[in-house]
């Protein structure tokens, strides 16, 4: 905390911008998102929903790595260094997308090869977000706070 | 009009964006000034609310049941998000400047995220009308 409060002091300017970047562009996503639903047009949920039923399971490999990343610290010592993570992160990322690794996964769930329930899908999902834990948890995660 | 395509590009443009502002953050000459290092230090003092929506988004995007627990209306659930959400700012921004959450109490509150946007805030609700006549 105490380094904190030092780094703080001598760099404020470009902290505090970047943080009204992120602010800014989270509201201004919010609002597009209920002027979206309001005027009964296809919304930033239903998009995302789509594209993942396209079965890519890109975004949903993030969602868990990015999970982890965020907001499950790493008390001990890393695994990897943090760029060579992020490079592991991404590569398996390309895999997934290039190897269609999504239909292939729902193929594999599915009873019926072209028509998974809604359940199917739903198990999945989960993999692929247990999955990106999984990678996140590995080699993506970043250090605690004191 | 479709706005399918333009939806998409946002959400692309928008992705793109934090992964190329976050490149420069990373590599520029200040320390600790990346998107995921500031959250990280938001989540773990007072605005731990972000790790729970983070769960909502989850259970919301991917998951979602196909029973409407929360009755017909569509914006019930939204409203309980708010609702839910500002609670937990409200929380946090009562503790002391030195508070840090514990990592434990920070993965409950991402699962109780997922379970929330699985059970109430699904996307593949079906239709209340079809299920009780």
């Amino acid at each position: 905390m105490q380094n904190l409060e030092t780094y703080f002091e001598t760099h404020p300017k470009l902290v505090r911008i970047v943080q009204y970047i992120l602010i800014g562009l989270f509201v201004v996503l919010i609002i597009f998102d209920i002027i979206l639903a309001a005027t009964n047009n296809i919304t930033i949920s239903e998009v995302i929903k789509g594209e993942t039923e396209k079965a890519f399971f890109v975004l949903t490999y993030f969602w868990g790595a990015v999970a982890i990343n965020l907001f499950f610290t790493r008390k001990s010592k890393k695994l990897v260094h943090e760029v060579t993570g992020t490079i592991i992160l991404f590569s398996i990322a390309a895999l997934i997308y290039f190897l269609k690794i999504g239909p292939f996964l729902i193929e594999t769930v599915a009873k019926i090869p072209n028509q998974p329930t809604q359940n199917e899908i739903r198990i999945a999902h989960a993999i692929s977000m247990a999955f990106g834990l999984l990678i996140g948890y590995l080699f993506w995660r970043q250090d605690h706070v004191e | 009009m479709d706005y399918t395509l333009i939806v998409q590009i946002v959400i692309g443009i928008t992705i793109l964006f934090l992964i190329l502002f976050n490149i420069y953050l990373y590599f520029n000459d200040v320390e600790n000034d990346t998107v995921n290092f500031l959250i990280k230090r938001w989540a773990y003092h007072k605005y731990f609310f972000l790790t729970t929506a983070w769960g909502i988004l989850g259970g919301h995007f991917f998951l979602g049941t196909e029973v409407p627990l929360l009755g017909p209306n569509a914006w019930l659930p939204v409203v309980l998000v708010v609702v839910l959400l500002i609670a937990l700012l409200i929380i946090g921004l009562k503790q002391d400047k030195d508070f840090v959450m514990k990592r434990r109490i920070q993965l409950l509150l991402l699962i109780l995220g997922v379970i929330y946007g699985h059970f109430f805030w699904s996307q593949r609700h079906l239709d209340y009308l079809d299920i009780f006549n």
